[in-house]
């Protein structure tokens, strides 16, 4: 049981590997509690922008985005679960203009802000953009893509480039209902094997 | 009346005592690109010997995208200029030559280590009935002549912290990056002129002397001490309706004075109207170096002391009264022409300003320092010269231009990216620098537009002044000097701004308030479209901005033949830039404001979104308009038959949510449809979300 949790561990470190390093912002999708689920159940994850106002972008504020999210559908679904409600702490006038895409395998979300420019001052370095659900289908492992090609626009709207993206490795288990019918018909196999060979023996 | 006004009114007489006439041109454009010295940061392969050759070529990209044709540099190509270093700067302008389009550049103060004829010989387009074409220097025989000088593993001088730029090295980056010359050779420029009796062969041949000499005035002492003569480059080269004037500061190979006022007798030759140079309609003169910089206090009449703003203010002697003469001489000779621009580089940051003449504030000049396109970031420091107002400033920015030519029009262009180099200061406390070559294409927004027409006005609006002074109609662009203009029926209107104050707070980096300059300009009446001549309105906008203070336009026109004057039949219009299309004035309006018709004149309780129109009884009418969305032509219309607003993106009649949703579906689409990108910079991206959401939709 330690060796699988450790091998999980590992399959989830080599998924949050950046796709690129070249630049300063990154996007990640972080597991809020765990990044095993079963099937039918669901686990919830963070997607987080970092590297905003960094010391090759000194200036460079998040002040809308649109990221599309690419997952296997046999594996798992990904929904929406929460918007944020501020960019990294800055003062909304209005309420942030939000808008969802869904289709198979592609979960597209959008937020933007019309707090003028001078307001992402106070924002933050990293924060979070919004919250995903995401609920097992079939066992085995699975990933939640960030589309690098997504995009971010900072406060005069000008493109924020994506340096880099970590995308969520997910393990799907089976439900504990059928993993426990699983393994009686197991037991129940290796008795009657044993059964068997004690017969012939 | 200011002083523009007087000014105009001389340009006015001066064409009708010469009685000098133009043909009617088609508009045009032409690009300009500022330093491209790559220097005191590490050299990551992009940029060879010193020449920031990738920001070259995605410039020129850009350039020829936009339809420019030709581009002007103002100087330091390069930042140690060695024979390799320009020849490497030809090769990178070949995209340009294939694509048919002329360039110019001149030299800055790190151009000037080989003698001036290799300048020429490098770019002989320069030179009366050269060619443009690098094809002389191919990438074959830059090669082989480099690893002929300099062997497998020497450098050149111009190496760029000293490791990199072998000959396999160049090889590489060469072959990968240069495009073959498609064998297209071709004369861009016409009726080359040169400030001395000696002008440059084909091939270059050096200047040695003037022969034209300023004469200080005979209060002035002339001050020789530094002056040897031209021994530069100075050139002047006419295309289409434009002479070109680019300015050579240098003598020879030396940096540290100017030759200046030796030219300023050439320069007043090239850029008069109407005198024996037969100038065409329009003249920008370029320099590399500034009449007053940001940073740097050495000028294009000369170098600085420490505590000298760049004016010579704290010269004494004959170098403060001679300086001064000559900067006179110049101003002089700008304003009474009516040359648009003068267009330098230098300082590495944008900055829009207007110097008055140090002896005679009567006069002035329009000044543009442009954003760098090379590694190094100026920052403005004090002193600072009582003789500039400043407009607009902008630091830390990546850019180009590009200027539109119609007829007695002309519209400037700004584009940048940020630098983001705050902060990284390395070797030099002043300057900023790149770590690593950017990626340019496709970020580019567009930051400014500005605008200066021969026929129109320009008046400077300090924050909290109102508006209201600025007024204009076509009485020189259908007097005395229609024929040198060369446009014609013009129907006759006047214009005014009733109501509306400078509420902006921008300063420059040391603290001085930014003055508006309003400037306008006129077009004839479209027939069938306007029932008023074309009103061009610029400089209304903080740079970077969309929006403008809320004032009232109304324009003046005459109704014979137009039956019953109502805000039923008649508004005042703005053409949409993007789409071409008339549209009532306050349909371009920027978020707020109630859209109302009024039959009548304008009344100081009438908010944003008004709009009206009265007979005046006497033939003419007013169509006046309540606006703030940086509409830049203006003319009364019929009233608008059809729907047209130019956000509603889907069409449904007005602007909201539904236009974000459809704006969120063309981006997902990855679309390149330009009717999505709202804030004009290329590409349909969240920042067009952003844009219709903060300016239309606060209520999503």
């Amino acid at each position: 049981m330690k060796f699988i949790k450790h091998l999980l561990a590992c399959v989830a470190a080599v998924g949050l590997l950046a796709h690129a390093a070249n630049a300063a912002v990154t996007l990640s999708l972080t597991p809020v509690t765990s990044s095993t689920v079963s099937v039918g159940d669901s686990v919830q994850y963070y997607l987080t922008i970092s590297g905003l106002k960094g010391v090759d972008n000194p200036n460079t504020a998040l002040s809308g985005y649109i990221i599309d999210l690419e997952y296997d559908s046999t594996k798992v679904t990904v929904s929406l679960s929460s918007y944020l409600t501020s960019f990294g702490g800055v003062t909304e006038t209005n309420s942030i203009a939000v808008d969802t895409y869904t289709a198979d395998g592609l979960l597209s979300l959008a937020a933007v802000s019309s707090a003028s420019s001078s307001a992402f001052s106070s924002q933050v370095s990293s924060f979070t953009l919004a919250t995903i659900t995401v609920t097992g289908q079939s066992a085995g492992s699975a990933s939640v893509s960030i589309n690098s090609d997504s995009s971010l626009s900072d406060q005069d709207g000008n493109t924020v480039a994506v340096g880099s993206v970590s995308d969520a490795a997910v393990t799907v288990v089976p439900e504990p209902s059928t993993a426990a019918f699983v393994g009686l018909a197991g037991l129940l196999a290796v008795m009657r094997f044993r059964r068997r060979f004690a017969q012939v023996g | 009346m200011n002083k523009h006004q007087i000014l105009k009114g001389s340009l006015a007489l001066l064409l009708a005592g010469l009685g000098v006439s133009t043909a009617m041109a088609s508009p045009w454009k032409f690009g300009v690109i500022s330093d491209t010295q790559w220097a005191d940061c590490a050299n990551d392969g992009k940029s060879p010997l010193s020449c920031a050759a990738s920001i070259i070529k995605q410039i020129d990209t850009e350039f020829i995208n936009k339809g420019v044709s030709v581009v002007i540099s103002v100087g330091d190509v390069v930042d140690s200029s060695t024979t390799f270093s320009f020849q490497i700067r030809s090769l990178y302008a070949q995209d340009l030559y294939n694509a048919g389009i002329g360039f110019y550049p001149l030299r800055g103060n790190h151009d000037i280590a080989p003698a001036p004829s290799q300048f020429v010989a490098t770019f002989p387009q320069i030179a009366n009935g050269g060619i443009n074409n690098s094809g002389t220097t191919t990438v074959s025989s830059f090669l082989s002549a480099y690893n002929t000088t300099y062997g497998g593993t020497g450098k050149d001088s111009s190496s760029i912290n000293g490791s990199t730029d072998t000959y396999s090295v160049l090889s590489t980056i060469l072959n990968a990056a240069v495009v073959a010359s498609n064998g297209h050779t071709f004369q861009s420029g016409s009726n080359f002129s040169y400030p001395t009796s000696n002008a440059p062969a084909a091939n270059g041949t050096a200047l040695t002397a003037s022969v034209y000499s300023f004469t200080a005035p005979t209060s002035q002492v002339a001050y020789t001490g530094t002056i040897s003569g031209v021994g530069g480059i100075s050139y002047s080269f006419d295309f289409n309706n434009t002479r070109f004037v680019l300015l050579d500061s240098f003598p020879g190979t030396t940096n540290s004075t100017s030759t200046i006022p030796s030219q300023l007798n050439w320069v007043a030759d090239r850029v008069q109207v109407g005198g024996t140079s037969n100038r065409p309609l329009q003249a920008f003169v370029f320099s590399h170096k500034n009449i007053l910089g940001g940073n740097h206090k050495d000028t294009l009449f000369g170098g600085s002391l420490t505590n000298d703003p760049g004016d010579g203010s704290v010269f004494s002697g004959t170098a403060s009264t001679f300086r001064k003469a000559a900067e006179d001489h110049f101003i002089k000779t700008f304003d009474t022409n009516d040359v648009a621009y003068l267009i330098t580089g230098h300082d590495h940051h944008y900055k829009q300003s207007v110097i008055n003449d140090p002896l005679n504030s009567n006069y002035s000049l329009r000044q543009l320092i442009l954003a760098s396109d090379s590694s190094k970031f100026y920052t403005p420091a004090t002193p600072v010269s009582a003789n500039e107002t400043m407009v607009a400033e902008e630091l830390y920015q990546v850019g180009y231009y590009i200027f539109t030519v119609d007829g007695p029009r002309v519209t400037v262009d700004y584009y940048g990216i940020p630098a983001n180099v705050e902060g990284k200061l390395i070797n030099n406390a002043n300057a900023t620098y790149f770590s690593a070559t950017p990626t340019l294409t496709g970020n580019w927004v567009k930051h400014q537009t500005i605008g200066h027409s021969l026929n129109g006005q320009d008046f400077l609006i300090p924050q909290g002044s109102s508006y209201t002074t600025v007024s204009d109609d076509t009485t020189v662009a259908t007097g005395t000097s229609a024929s040198f203009f060369g446009e014609t029926g013009f129907v006759g209107s006047s214009f005014s701004i009733l109501s509306g104050s400078n509420g902006s707070n921008r300063s420059d980096t040391v603290g001085r308030a930014c003055t508006k300059e309003v400037s306008t300009g006129w077009a004839p009446a479209i027939a069938g479209t306007t029932y008023s001549d074309v009103l061009s309105l610029w400089g209304l906008a903080d740079i970077g901005a969309t929006q403008t203070d809320t004032i009232t336009v109304a324009v003046k026109f005459p109704t014979a033949g137009l039956g019953t004057i109502s805000k039923d039949n008649y508004v005042l219009g703005a053409r949409d830039p993007k789409s071409g299309k008339w549209i009532n004035a306050v349909d371009y309006n920027i978020v707020g404001g109630t859209k109302t018709a009024i039959n009548g004149a304008y009344s100081s309780n009438y908010t944003l979104g008004y709009h009206g129109i009265v007979d005046n009884g006497d033939g003419t009418a007013t169509a006046w308009a309540v606006v703030n969305g940086n509409a830049q032509e203006f003319a009364v219309i019929a009233k608008p038959t059809g729907h047209y607003l130019p956000w509603d993106l889907n069409g449904d009649g007005s602007v909201n949510a539904s236009d974000y949703t459809a704006i969120l579906a063309k981006i997902r689409a990855k679309s390149t449809d330009t009717t999505y990108d709202l804030n004009n910079d290329g590409r349909v991206d969240a920042a067009d979300g952003r844009w219709l959401i903060q300016h239309y939709i606060t209520n999503y």
